[in-house]
């Protein structure tokens, strides 16, 4: 997917019903500085209880980010790094209010986009989580997604 | 399994060539051949990765390997002479009946096999990877319509995929159906590795 077309996906997303969109860190950022984040869920419009997320984890100091997708309908996962650091990705399933089951995956710097259909069952909350290698940049999570 | 027989006419670049290229040097060039298919297309889902059933503990962490499973190549074939339709051609006029993105010739599935570590927080689990995809198996007859093309007729056989279909999960055999994927590619996962008297293959529909 395109640095466009992602960015398009990602103004969409926030355009329709988001439920929280979380920015940290500074205009002016320094070497260092923790990586922003930039979340938010909404309703699926092709899957009744559904709900669609994204996470995008940013560089401040020269825009390079990373960040996972989650679309409810067809249950599909994007994962993406255009960064050049090595990034984790984490989906977190919910029974009820505790975590039953969490996924694991880990991207290379600027490593091809991976997409895929993860096959879950219905109705569960999901989490996604996306981490720089060097935990002082921070987090990105999303808690909004359900199967 | 959906069979459909359909006509599609690709607009081609006439090519002409001093000797006769192989196959090889023409795959991505157009012909003179301005082909018409007739096509025969059959899809299927199959399983690209199948991991070995796992005892996972309470707490414990699996280490998905992703072992690839009776891995496929994509791969087009045809009859014909220099001016028989390229791959790049043929596969084109497949996607335009489909509108699947097809994989290129020459991928191989077991490129596709994804790693991962699971984490099972509440309870212990039986627990098996699988990656599944969508085939797509074409025969087709073609005939150039171009002002002396020729041999003007052919027949060929694509074997692809639906790379929009590429689909993992993960399969608990100690749970019920409810609580497992309900894929194709996890039904096909299930009948392989879950044992019969497993909560997941007895709550079987």
């Amino acid at each position: 997917m395109s640095h466009l077309a992602r960015r398009a996906l990602i103004t969409v997303a926030a355009m329709s019903a988001v439920t929280a969109t979380t920015v940290t860190g500074t205009a002016q950022a320094v070497d260092g500085d923790q990586w922003t984040c930039h979340h938010a869920s909404s309703a699926s419009p092709n899957d009744k209880g559904g709900r669609d997320s994204y996470v995008t984890h940013v560089n401040p100091d020269n825009g390079q980010r990373a960040g996972m997708n989650f679309t409810a309908s067809s249950e599909k996962v994007l994962q993406w790094n255009d960064s050049k650091d090595n990034v984790d990705f984490y989906a977190n399933f919910y029974s009820g209010n505790r975590i039953v089951l969490t996924w694991h995956w880990n991207m290379d710097g600027h490593e091809k986009d991976l997409t895929h259909d993860f096959d879950r069952p219905e109705g569960q909350k999901v989490q996604l989580e996306v981490t720089h290698w060097q935990p002082s940049k921070g987090g990105c999570m999303d808690k909004g997604g359900v199967t | 399994m959906a069979v459909t027989t359909a006509s599609v006419v690709v607009a081609a670049t006439a090519c002409s060539s001093g000797s006769s290229p192989t196959r090889a040097d023409r795959a991505e060039r157009a012909s003179s051949c301005a082909p018409v298919f007739d096509w025969d297309i059959a899809r299927s889902w199959r399983l690209i990765t199948l991991d070995d059933l796992v005892k996972v503990g309470r707490g414990g962490t699996l280490k998905i390997k992703a072992k690839p499973y009776e891995p496929l190549t994509s791969a087009v074939s045809v009859t014909g002479g220099r001016n028989a339709p390229t791959d790049s051609e043929v596969l084109k006029a497949l996607h335009a009946r489909t509108g699947a993105p097809l994989a290129a010739p020459g991928t191989s599935t077991s490129g596709l096999a994804r790693r991962a570590d699971v984490t099972f927080r509440e309870k212990a689990a039986e627990a098996v990877y699988f990656q599944g995809l969508r085939t797509v198996t074409a025969t087709y007859r073609y005939r150039c319509t171009a002002k002396g093309a020729g041999p003007d007729r052919g027949t060929g056989r694509v074997t692809t995929w639906d790379q929009e279909s590429v689909t993992f999960g993960l399969l608990d055999c100690l749970a019920p159906r409810r609580e497992n994927p309900d894929s194709v590619p996890a039904e096909l996962a299930l009948g392989k590795r879950c044992p019969r008297d497993s909560p997941a293959a007895l709550s079987r529909p």
